[in-house]
């Protein structure tokens, strides 16, 4: 990221490149947690979302200066992730495979929104929830949530088949999401 | 495709585990079907949530206490997150003497969420005692007393207030502020319209247009548009607002507004805080280049990279350390790029690929170290970092970086029974936070034989009690990243490295931390 030559900038932008970089930066800060979860739904592989995270910063750091500033922010930095992601893609070779492009292109022309209070709702409900799953199954949610072991190696560590462990992994998925379903409707029933 | 086996699918591909058929299948439901879509989304948006669980509530995990005896469960050979650190904190078992303390609550932590980032300042005296208000800072709302100097803030929604001091004025909100007193011109796009300036005696709707507004005790509140039009009123009076427009200025006085001439050289522009910016940052830099000779001269330097005087094809860098020693060995790039540094002219060495390093050589041992790096961290930090990592896992080799947390670590090897050494470690409580992204920040450890101190922007932060093997060592090392490992590259621009082998003061700290950082890229 070569600093850009200032004079180069619109009336109407942040007066300097570095300005509307620092600017850009923090309207990423802002919105991160929206682009995490971006990334995280087109990369199927957990272990590699940390660095398309990263990619996509310093990206979108690299191009504030073709960003308008008219324009929503998110549309914007979401379409240079989901490049990243194609990118990261096309470089982990065997190790995962993102969706074809024309798939990704087609569900992120109907990306719904999703509140970021809802967002942090969730959190806080699948932290008491996690707690009631069955000891194995919680045990699973750990190991490919919170330390991004792949199923194989969660497999491996058990004494499972990886089939197994996928069947738990979706079946304590469900609960889950039942789980917090319930929560959140006994939440607004008591508003 | 059914709704449950279409969930099938998708569970199957949040896994990673869809064979060819499952994808191809997956795919074209994708494709035609709007309903997949929208439950592609509502299953991935609660993965999503899992996935930032699973981030934060590991984050909590390590974030407790070091010293329990057994961390965590299994140990697993590969790249990912979680294992980066469960090898630090496997290899970590044995850390007695590690102690916290925090001396001030880091600035960063605090302004995640603000509404406006301070962009630029010239010359720029605040007040003691206020908000952060350095270049980078993002702010919430709150007052500010500038004191002298100029300041640009540049509130997220895209207008921009330039502040010439004296003033003392406040940020109400996203699209609100306060001028007391003094001098404030505001630019607002028109996405931000509707943002409105109170004074005590005049308030100012804009409506799309660049305006100042000057307010001083014993003089009528004045307001001066450059361009478009503002709504003008008296606070507390039901009259209907008065229109300025191009060219137009307005007085409040004695509850009425009255037009004036306008004076388009009562405020300072974005050109002239740009030219005191400048002029103030090659001052700075003369007054850095004076200190950093005098650091390389100190006949404990070891090792120092100001990056100054290098052709700009040259693949090695200079270490400026001591030049009489023949130990002075330059450091090699390895796949970084030139950049540029705290000020404009300043040279800088860029670090973003998984290959990026720099590879030096810091021969001998030593009794004390300090280790200091002027860096910008340019993108958010995931995993622990690496600053500098030696080769060397003897007894005394110093493993310095960042926590998966941001907290700044030192690790000296101890002498233990198997191939991996046991690391007496002392970590600062989080400073490195994703408000930090994009500012040049000083980090500087150093330790004694006894105790460790951190050490960032030149205040201590952190210190410790460490055992010592005796010596130290660094020996063949990298900058920026760690052969051992895929993903620790340090994703940040460096402006200066140094190792002494003495341990600084924190006077001598401060002092070299002080040449005042720049924001932005």
């Amino acid at each position: 990221m070569e600093p850009e030559n200032a004079t180069d900038e619109a009336p109407n932008s942040p007066t300097t490149a570095v300005d509307r970089t620092a600017w850009v930066q923090s309207l990423f800060i802002q919105h991160s947690s929206r682009i995490r979860g971006y990334i995280t739904a087109l990369t199927p592989s957990l272990g590699f979302v940390d660095d398309v995270f990263q990619e996509t910063f310093l990206t979108v750091s690299a191009k504030a200066g073709s960003y308008d500033v008219e324009r929503d922010f998110l549309p914007w930095a979401c379409g240079i992730a989901r490049f990243k992601v194609m990118e990261a893609g096309r470089r982990a070779g065997r190790a995962w495979r993102p969706l074809s492009p024309d798939v990704i292109e087609a569900l992120c022309a109907c990306e719904p929104e999703t509140a970021p209070e809802i967002e942090d709702g969730l959190l806080g409900h699948l932290e008491k929830c996690v707690k009631k799953l069955a000891p194995q199954s919680g045990k699973i949610i750990d190991m490919f949530y919170q330390q991004s072991h792949k199923p194989a190696e969660i497999a491996k560590h058990l004494g499972w088949t990886v089939a197994s462990v996928y069947v738990a992994l979706s079946r304590a998925r469900t609960m889950l999401k039942q789980c917090v379903e319930t929560r959140m409707q006994v939440e607004r029933g008591s508003r | 495709m059914n709704e449950l086996q279409l969930q099938k699918l998708l569970d199957k591909y949040l896994s990673g585990a869809l064979n060819e058929e499952e994808r191809t299948e997956l795919e074209r439901t994708l494709l035609i079907s709007p309903a997949a879509r929208a439950q592609f989304w509502g299953t991935a948006h609660f993965h999503a949530g899992l996935a930032r669980w699973g981030q934060e509530s590991w984050g909590k995990k390590i974030a407790e206490p070091l010293v329990r005896p057994r961390l965590f469960g299994i140990l697993r050979a590969s790249r990912q997150r979680s294992v980066r650190i469960v090898a630090l904190a496997a290899s970590v078992i044995l850390v007695a003497g590690i102690s916290f303390m925090m001396l001030r609550q880091p600035a960063a932590e605090r302004a995640t969420s603000g509404v406006a980032i301070v962009a630029m300042t010239a010359d720029a005296v605040w007040r003691s005692g206020g908000n952060d208000t350095r270049e980078g800072q993002i702010v919430n709302p709150g007052r500010f007393h500038l004191e002298s100097g100029l300041v640009q803030i540049e509130f997220f929604n895209g207008t921009r207030l330039l502040a010439e001091g004296p003033a003392d004025f406040e940020i109400l909100s996203a699209g609100k502020a306060y001028c007391h007193s003094g001098r404030l011109r505001f630019h607002v796009p028109p996405r931000a319209h509707g943002f409105t300036v109170d004074s005590p005696a005049l308030s100012v709707v804009d409506v799309g247009t660049e305006f100042g507004i000057v307010v001083s005790s014993g003089t009528s509140p004045e307001v001066h548009v450059f361009e478009g039009l503002v709504e003008t009123r008296i606070p507390g009076r039901s009259d209907p607002p008065v229109p300025v427009r191009t060219g137009q200025a307005i007085r409040a006085v004695a509850n009425a507004i009255e037009s004036i001439p306008i004076n388009l050289k009562a405020f300072a522009d974005e050109k002239e805080i740009t030219r005191r910016a400048s002029k103030t940052a090659r001052g700075e830099l003369d007054s850095w280049k004076s200190a950093a000779r005098q650091l390389s001269l100190d006949p404990t330097a070891l090792f120092h990279l100001n990056f100054e005087d290098q052709a700009a094809w040259t693949r090695t860098i200079a270490n400026r350390a001591n030049p009489a020693s023949s130990a002075s060995l330059p450091a090699n790039i390895v796949g970084c790029r030139w950049s540029e540094g705290r000020w404009p002219g300043k040279r800088a060495i860029q670090i973003r690929s998984s290959g990026d390093r720099l590879n030096i050589d810091v021969p001998g041992k030593m009794n004390a170290v300090t280790l200091f790096a002027s860096l910008r961290v340019d993108a958010p930090l995931v995993g622990y970092r690496s600053l500098l990592s030696p080769d060397s896992k003897e007894p005394g080799a110093l493993r310095w970086g960042i926590s998966d947390q941001g907290c700044l670590r030192l690790g000296i090897a101890m002498p233990s029974k198997t191939a991996e050494p046991n690391w007496e470690v002392v970590l600062s409580k989080p400073v490195i936070t994703s408000s930090q992204i994009g500012r040049w920040i000083s980090l500087a450890t150093t330790f004694d034989g006894k105790e460790v101190r951190h050490y960032l922007d030149g205040e201590l932060i952190a210190k410790g009690w460490a055992r010592s093997p005796g010596s130290l060592i660094i020996g063949g090392a990298e900058i920026g990243n760690w052969i051992e490992s895929g993903t620790r590259q340090l994703p940040a621009t460096i402006d200066e490295f140094m190792v002494l082998g003495r341990a600084l003061s924190a006077e001598e700290i401060r002092a070299h931390a002080s040449a005042r950082p720049r924001a932005g890229l």
